[in-house]
C-alpha cells in the first residue's frame, strides 16, 4: 500500500498556523491540485507523472484530510482557499495554475475569486458550487443524499468510525462509471487516511460549511473571474452541466464532458484528464 | 380505574405474523406506531383507553415481533395487511390513531376503507404529497434522515450494532424530538434498540423511507375524495407544530384539532394523559353526535 510516486518529494508546508501535506515534483510553472471527498492527495496519482513533465506540481492534502492539520474551525471554502494561498506562497510561488476536484473545486473556485492576482487559469473538475443557481435544487438528487449527513452534526463520525472502508469503498463505487480506476490498494489508502484520527470530522466539516460558502459563492459571481477557466464534467455524473454552471462565475469557460466517467475524473479518465489540463495550461 | 387483562398475541395472517397487544373492552381503536419505534411505544397510552375501549396495539410489518417481509413498504400493502390483521381479530369497524409513520398507514387505511374507519387520530404526522416533502428540503431545513434512510444498503451498514446510538438521536434530538430529554428513559430506547438490531429490521424500518415515492403518488389519487369521518389532529408545540393539522386539513373535512405543549415529537409517551384525554374525549364526542 506504497503511496510513494517517483520523483515526487513529501513534506509539511505551513500555512499560517496550519500545517499541510504537500506532494511535490516535476518543473515548470506551478500547478496545485486540490482533491475532494473521501480523498486525498492520492486521487491525483495517476496525473501527476504526465503534469510534472511540463510544471512544478504541488498536490496537497486539504485542512481536515490526509496528513494535513485538523483543526476545529475554519473549513469555509474562503478560509480553506487562504490556505493553500498561503503554502504556495511559503513554497515561494507568488502566480500559479489551480486544479480542483469535488470539494477541492469548490476551494479552488475561492480561490480564484478571493486571490484574483495570484491565479493564472481555474481547472473544476465535476462538482456543484456553492452559489450555483442550482445549488439548492442540487440537494433533492438522490446521489447527494451524503450533503445533509454530513452536515449534521457529530452524529455522523459516530456511524462511519470504524467503518471508513465500508464507507469509502460504498461512496467511491455508487458514483463511478469506470470500474477499473481503483486498485483496491487505492480504497485502503482513502480508507486509512479517513480514519485517521480527526479526519472524519475534519472532512463533514466541509459540508458543514455549505450555508456560508454559497452564501459566499453567491456575492461573488456577482463580479465574475476574467482568467481562463476549464470545467470539466464526468458524462455520467456532472458532465454536461459544468460549462454553463461555471459560466455563471466566469466570462471565459471551455471545458465540457469527459465520455465514459462518472465523478472519479482523475482516476477513471487519468490520460483524458492530463492531456486536457496540460492543453489548458499552455493556452 | 379498574385493571383490565393485558392480551400478548400474534396472529397469523395470508403472509404475515402480527405480534400484538390488546386490552380493554369498548368500542376498538388501533394503534400504529411511528418510526423507528414498536407497539411498546402506547405503553403508557393503553391503560388510560383500556376502560372504556378495545384497544389493540400491533407491532407494524417488519418492526418488532411482527414478520419482516421481503417488500410491500408502501402504504397502499401495508395497510392492506394490517386490515387483514384487523379482520383477523374478528373486527370490521375500528378508530385508527396513527403516529408518526403510522399516522402514513392510518391515511392509507382510512382513505381505501373510509367504511371501516370511524374515526382517525393523527398524531404528529407529516404525508407524502402534502407537505411531508418540505420536511425533506434539506437545502431549506429538511431533516437529513430521509436521504440516509432512502440511500440504500448503506444506511443499514452504518447503524448496524449502533441501534440505540441511533434511536437515542432521534428521541432526544434537540429539535423535534422530546421536549424533556429525560421523558423516556434509556432502557425504553434500548427495547427500541433491540428491536431494530433483529434481523431484517433496519432492512424493513429503512424500506417505509425509500417506497416514498409510491406512497406520494397513491396518496396523491386519494386525497382526490377528503375523508369524511372524523378525524382528530394532535400536534406538538416542540414537535411538528400545527404541521400535522394542516396536513391532514388537506385530505379530510372533518377536522377538529389539539396541541399538545411541552411535547416534542413523541406524546404517547411524553403526554400520554394529554393525548389519551384528548383521544377519550374526541372518540366519546364524535360518537355522540354521530347518533
Amino acid at each position: 500500500m506504497s503511496t510513494k510516486l517517483e520523483g515526487f518529494e513529501h513534506r509539511m508546508v505551513m500555512a499560517g498556523e496550519v500545517g499541510l501535506h504537500a506532494v511535490i515534483g516535476g518543473s515548470g510553472s506551478p500547478v496545485v491540485l486540490l482533491h475532494g471527498f473521501p480523498q486525498t492527495w492520492w486521487e491525483w496519482h495517476k496525473v501527476m507523472p504526465e503534469l510534472s513533465k511540463h510544471h512544478t506540481v504541488i498536490a496537497l492534502d486539504l485542512r481536515g484530510a490526509g496528513h494535513s492539520d485538523k483543526p476545529q474551525a475554519g473549513y469555509d471554502k474562503a478560509s480553506m482557499a487562504a490556505d493553500v494561498h498561503a503554502a504556495m506562497r511559503s513554497l515561494g510561488f507568488a502566480r500559479y495554475a489551480v486544479c480542483g476536484h469535488d470539494i477541492g473545486a469548490m476551494v479552488a473556485l475561492a480561490l480564484a475569486f478571493q486571490h484574483r492576482e495570484a491565479l493564472t487559469r481555474l481547472a473544476i473538475l465535476d462538482a456543484p458550487m456553492p452559489g450555483w443557481s442550482q445549488w439548492e435544487a442540487n440537494f433533492a438528487d438522490p446521489k447527494v443524499w451524503h450533503f445533509a449527513f454530513h452536515m449534521r452534526r457529530d452524529l455522523p463520525e459516530l456511524l462511519i468510525q470504524g467503518r471508513e472502508l465500508t464507507y469509502v469503498s460504498t461512496f467511491l463505487s455508487d458514483r463511478a462509471f469506470n470500474h477499473g480506476a481503483f486498485e483496491h490498494h487505492d480504497i485502503e489508502i482513502f480508507a486509512r487516511a479517513l480514519a485517521q484520527v480527526g479526519n472524519t470530522r475534519g472532512a463533514l466539516e466541509w459540508y458543514r460549511a455549505f450555508p456560508l460558502d454559497h452564501a459566499n459563492g453567491l456575492a461573488w459571481k456577482k463580479a465574475p473571474l476574467t482568467i481562463p477557466v476549464m470545467a470539466l464534467g464526468g458524462e455520467h455524473r456532472y458532465g454536461e452541466k459544468m460549462i454553463p454552471m461555471l459560466k455563471e462565475f466566469a466570462s471565459s469557460v471551455v471545458g465540457g464532458s469527459i465520455a465514459g466517467c462518472g465523478h472519479w475524473v482523475p482516476e477513471e479518465r487519468p490520460a483524458e484528464t492530463a492531456k486536457r489540463l496540460l492543453s489548458f495550461f499552455e493556452t | 380505574m379498574g385493571h383490565a387483562a393485558e392480551t400478548l398475541g400474534s396472529v397469523r395472517t395470508r403472509d404475515m405474523r402480527f405480534a400484538y397487544t390488546r386490552v380493554g373492552q369498548g368500542t376498538p381503536i388501533l394503534l400504529l406506531h411511528g418510526w423507528p419505534q414498536t407497539s411498546f411505544a402506547w405503553r403508557k397510552i393503553m391503560p388510560l383507553l383500556c376502560n372504556e375501549h378495545d384497544v389493540i396495539a400491533p407491532d407494524l410489518p417488519g418492526f418488532g415481533y411482527s414478520s419482516k417481509p421481503d417488500s410491500g413498504f408502501d402504504k397502499k400493502t401495508v395497510s392492506a395487511r394490517l386490515r387483514e390483521f384487523v379482520q383477523s381479530l374478528g373486527l370490521s369497524r375500528i378508530a385508527i390513531a396513527g403516529h408518526d409513520l403510522g399516522g402514513h398507514v392510518a391515511f392509507a387505511y382510512a382513505a381505501q376503507w373510509p367504511d371501516e374507519v370511524s374515526h382517525l387520530v393523527f398524531i404528529e404526522s407529516s404525508l407524502p404529497a402534502f407537505g411531508q416533502e418540505a420536511g425533506m428540503d434539506v437545502a431549506r431545513g429538511g431533516s437529513w434522515h430521509f436521504g440516509f434512510n432512502m440511500a440504500g444498503d448503506i444506511s443499514e451498514e452504518l447503524v448496524r450494532g449502533r441501534e440505540f446510538l441511533f434511536v437515542d438521536h432521534f428521541m432526544r434530538r434537540e429539535k423535534v424530538g422530546l421536549f424533556d430529554a429525560n421523558a423516556v428513559g434509556s432502557s425504553e430506547i434500548e427495547h427500541y434498540a433491540q428491536a431494530l438490531a433483529r434481523p431484517g429490521a433496519l432492512r424493513s424500518s429503512f424500506s417505509y423511507y425509500r417506497t416514498i415515492p409510491i406512497d406520494r403518488e397513491d396518496n396523491r389519487a386519494w386525497g382526490q375524495t377528503p375523508l369524511q369521518m372524523p378525524v382528530l389532529a394532535v400536534g406538538a408545540d416542540w414537535g411538528y407544530g400545527d404541521a400535522s393539522s394542516r396536513t391532514i386539513r388537506q385530505v379530510a373535512s372533518n377536522v377538529e384539532d389539539v396541541l399538545i405543549e411541552r411535547c416534542g415529537h413523541y406524546p404517547p409517551e411524553e403526554r400520554p394523559h394529554e393525548l389519551a384525554a384528548a383521544i377519550k374525549q374526541f372518540l366519546g364526542r364524535s360518537r355522540t353526535a354521530g347518533g
